[in-house]
């Protein structure tokens, strides 16, 4: 009787050990597939753009007008810097609207003061659902005559970006954070597909990069450093994994389902006819051009969404693991809340390689893995204490997974100094590399535990977005690496 | 890798430097040394330092530089010493036998050194590479002493809104012949090349083809009677409103918008209350919007 169920444990365990190895394999592939199309997509756009400079078109009087909304929540000790940073934004006709979403702080006070700011009584229409708009504020100054000022009832992220659409004037918007720093062609880049498709454009974005450690003047990076601080650089890697790895795999076969909320532009008509902002998801970016899609699909017009490679706009990331944590749990619990909203998407041919790739990808590689990932770890443990390990097999497997980790994350460099080199540094090339060999033991399984504790709350029904203070560009250097 | 690759960049770029000072000094010898035999000294230079393709692009390029910052006497100069060193026939290779990027980049280069090569251009007006396209546009426009848009009769696709504000901004700031006509263009088969046209016709004000706008009001396509009163009303024509008004209620939400403008431009507020009774209840609330916000213009206190 105990050799029979010794030999279903070891069957078990096999079985479980084989969907585990099948599992990594299938990652390892989606991740080399996506290797390989971002590797064309980035060479094409090379080939595309190294030849004559466009930024002469600024001067152009026919490029369509812009609507850039930033909102704004207890920003008090950066607000003014960050508008007028905005406010430097080189693009001929764009108007810009702070919506500051119910804060606590004196952040309205000082807008009023510094852009000396009255009341607006511009017609608008609340076509989007929104918290009540308390007033409309422009500038006197006429240099900041492109200003508007939304102060507005606290609704969060989405609801301020739903009563900035309302507010808005131009058929395209720009959806930013206001701490953001834009690169002076930015707007321009963004703006391109949307011009130049022969399909609908209704959506498009662009890489996001990481200001910390970067010195800034009047609102413009001019010197791009790397973070002394570990957790910073694993997170740039991360984010050149992201970017210039899977999001421009992905924009090749047009399966994007994200365009962060840092910073994207959408065709108006298309957000307000899909709904706009989702105010119930702490995930609104994603769900939105997830739903924007699926409204495209049912209307049954051809559309796209673009994708620029070039590095656009910087933006601050967490500098403590506190915080840290607090956005991957949000990310998790965003991704999962759109995965379920619209799960009537997945394995559904009907939506092309949305619904055959791109949502199912997003299911097992992206809010499952984490938790793939603890189980399998879970089951080793099990192994162990019922003495089933095979200590060479463990040896081997670890090896394999960590070279391929490795492996993965120096080919996200290699991509970097390929196309763009922002890190100029010789020294920058060593320190990365050293970042991506210390990232799966150290920093790695901090996000695997933020990401389980998302998907916790998840079940509890945590809808916060979690405080998310920030240092402010440009005083984040040596002094708080320092503390 | 990424280490070998960061050394590569940075000794290719040391030799692309150490080539770019040699060739410099060539160009400035042969630009303002009197003395210099153009002839025989560009088939030594050629013999010695244009051996790799590497080097004639970074030739090129270099005389591009120069090029943009001469005029005169010394742009002629430059262009005969690109032909002495036979870039030109690199070029036109590159242009037959390259990829799609190559052939982008040749072209360019001719419409910066004003090589006429009009018929071999033209082939790629309809590529299906945008960039060599907009490459080819830009030489029409760039090589042309007088009717810059004359490649409009090869075009085949419509042009994108892209490819149309280049096309302006290269007749604005690069083309420097006399102003085109562009109501010539008005017969045009592609609805992009119209809606263009009668733009131009407004920034350029030319007012002699009003007349031939107004035909324009009563096009099917709704893009080139957005586009008809939007020119029109921008040049102040003013028998706009008793042709669009009339026609208010059956018009198309765009060109509703644009009628709106232009009452609150040309009109006065009765104008603008009698296109109340068309915008219905079901009216698509932008266009609503538009009319309030005009209302309000027009009269503050309303």
């Amino acid at each position: 009787m105990e050799t029979v169920a010794n030999m279903s444990l070891n069957h078990i365990t096999e079985i479980i050990s084989w969907l585990f190895l099948a599992y990594g394999a299938i990652v390892c592939s989606g991740y080399i597939f996506s290797a390989f199309f971002s590797y064309l997509e980035i060479r094409e756009y090379k080939r595309k753009n190294g030849l004559k400079d466009e930024i002469a078109l600024l001067q152009s009087t026919n490029l369509p007008s812009i609507s850039i909304l930033a909102p704004a929540f207890n920003e008090e000790a950066n607000i003014v810097e960050n508008v007028r940073s905005l406010l430097t934004v080189n693009y001929p006709s764009c108007e810009i609207v702070i919506i500051n979403d119910g804060s606590k702080d004196g952040t309205m006070e000082k807008l009023i003061e510094s852009f000396d700011l009255v009341k607006d009584d511009s017609v608008y229409y609340n076509i989007l659902p929104s918290q009540t708009i308390k007033q409309i504020y422009r500038s006197r100054f006429k240099s900041f005559k492109n200003l508007k000022v939304v102060d507005k009832k606290n609704g969060g992220k989405a609801d301020a970006l739903n009563a900035g659409i309302n507010v808005s004037k131009h058929d395209i918007i720009c959806c930013i954070d206001v701490d953001c720093v834009l690169e002076s062609d930015a707007l321009l880049k963004l703006i391109k597909p949307f011009l130049n498709n022969e399909k609908k454009v209704i959506a498009s974005g662009g890489i996001i990069r990481i200001a910390n450690s970067c010195v800034i003047e009047d609102g413009k990076i001019v010197e791009v450093k790397l973070p002394k601080k570990f957790m910073i650089r694993a997170q740039i890697i991360e984010y050149f994994r992201a970017f210039l790895m899977g999001r421009m795999a992905w924009s090749r076969i047009d399966g994007l389902l994200l365009i962060s909320g840092a910073f994207g532009m959408f065709d108006k008509e298309t957000v307000i006819e899909a709904g706009g902002y989702n105010p119930k998801t702490v995930g609104e970016d994603m769900e939105l051009l997830v739903r924007m899609r699926r409204h495209m699909r049912k209307k049954d017009v051809d559309y796209t969404v673009g994708f620029i490679p070039d590095p656009l706009c910087w933006t601050e990331v967490p500098h403590n693991w506190t915080i840290l944590h607090r956005q991957r749990n949000r990310w998790t619990r965003g991704t999962a809340e759109t995965l379920w909203i619209h799960r009537g998407m997945m394995f559904n041919p009907k939506y092309g390689v949305l619904g055959i790739l791109s949502t199912p990808y997003w299911l097992f590689f992206e809010w499952f893995a984490p938790l793939v990932e603890f189980l399998g770890i879970l089951f080793f443990i099990a192994l162990m204490v019922l003495g089933q390990i095979n200590w060479m097999f463990v040896v081997g497997f670890s090896m394999v997974s960590y070279g391929f980790a490795v492996l993965y994350s120096v080919t996200a460099l290699f991509f970097e100094e390929f196309s763009f080199q922002q890190y100029k540094k010789t020294t920058y090339t060593y320190k990365p590399i050293l970042t991506a060999f210390l990232e799966p033991i150290i920093f790695h399984p901090f996000i695997l535990w933020a990401s389980l504790k998302g998907n916790i709350d998840l079940i509890r029904g945590k809808k916060s977005w979690g405080s998310m203070s920030r240092a402010g560009l440009g005083k984040i250097g040596e002094e708080i690496i320092a503390k | 890798m990424l280490i070998i690759l960061r050394r590569y960049k940075i000794r290719r770029e040391q030799k692309k430097k150490l080539f770019q000072d040699t060739i410099d000094t060539f160009l400035n010898n042969c630009l303002f040394d009197e003395t210099f035999n153009l002839k025989e000294e560009a088939q030594s230079f050629k013999g010695q330092h244009l051996k790799s393709k590497l080097q004639k692009k970074i030739a090129v390029k270099e005389i591009l530089v120069y090029n943009e910052n001469l005029k005169g006497e010394s742009s002629i100069t430059l262009k005969n010493i690109f032909r002495a060193l036979e870039l030109d026939a690199f070029i036109l290779n590159s242009l037959q036998e390259g990829r799609w990027y190559d052939k982008a980049r040749a072209i360019y280069a001719l419409s910066e050194l004003h090589v006429k090569e009009s018929r071999q251009v033209a082939l790629y007006l309809n590529d299906r590479h945008e960039t060599v396209r907009a490459q080819a546009i830009y030489f029409f426009i760039k090589t042309a002493e007088n009717n810059p848009l004359t490649f409009f009769t090869k075009l085949k696709k419509e042009l994108t809104l892209w490819e149309l504000i280049q096309i302006e901004d290269s007749l604005k700031f690069v083309y420097e012949g006399p102003n085109p006509n562009f109501s010539m263009w008005l017969n045009h088969e592609l609805s992009t090349v119209l809606i263009f046209s009668i733009r131009m016709i407004q920034q350029f004000n030319q007012f002699e083809y009003i007349p031939a706008i107004i035909p324009f009001l009563d096009h099917p396509n709704e893009q080139v009677r957005k586009q008809a009163v939007s020119s029109l009303r921008k040049l102040n024509y003013e028998s706009l409103l008793e042709k669009v008004v009339p026609k208010f209620s059956m018009e198309t939400r765009l060109v509703k918008k644009e009628i709106i403008k232009a009452v609150e431009s040309l009109g006065d507020l009765q104008m603008l209350h009698d296109l109340k009774p068309a915008l219905t209840q079901n009216e698509e609330w932008q266009t609503q919007l538009m009319f309030l916000g005009a209302e309000k213009r027009m009269h503050p206190n309303l």
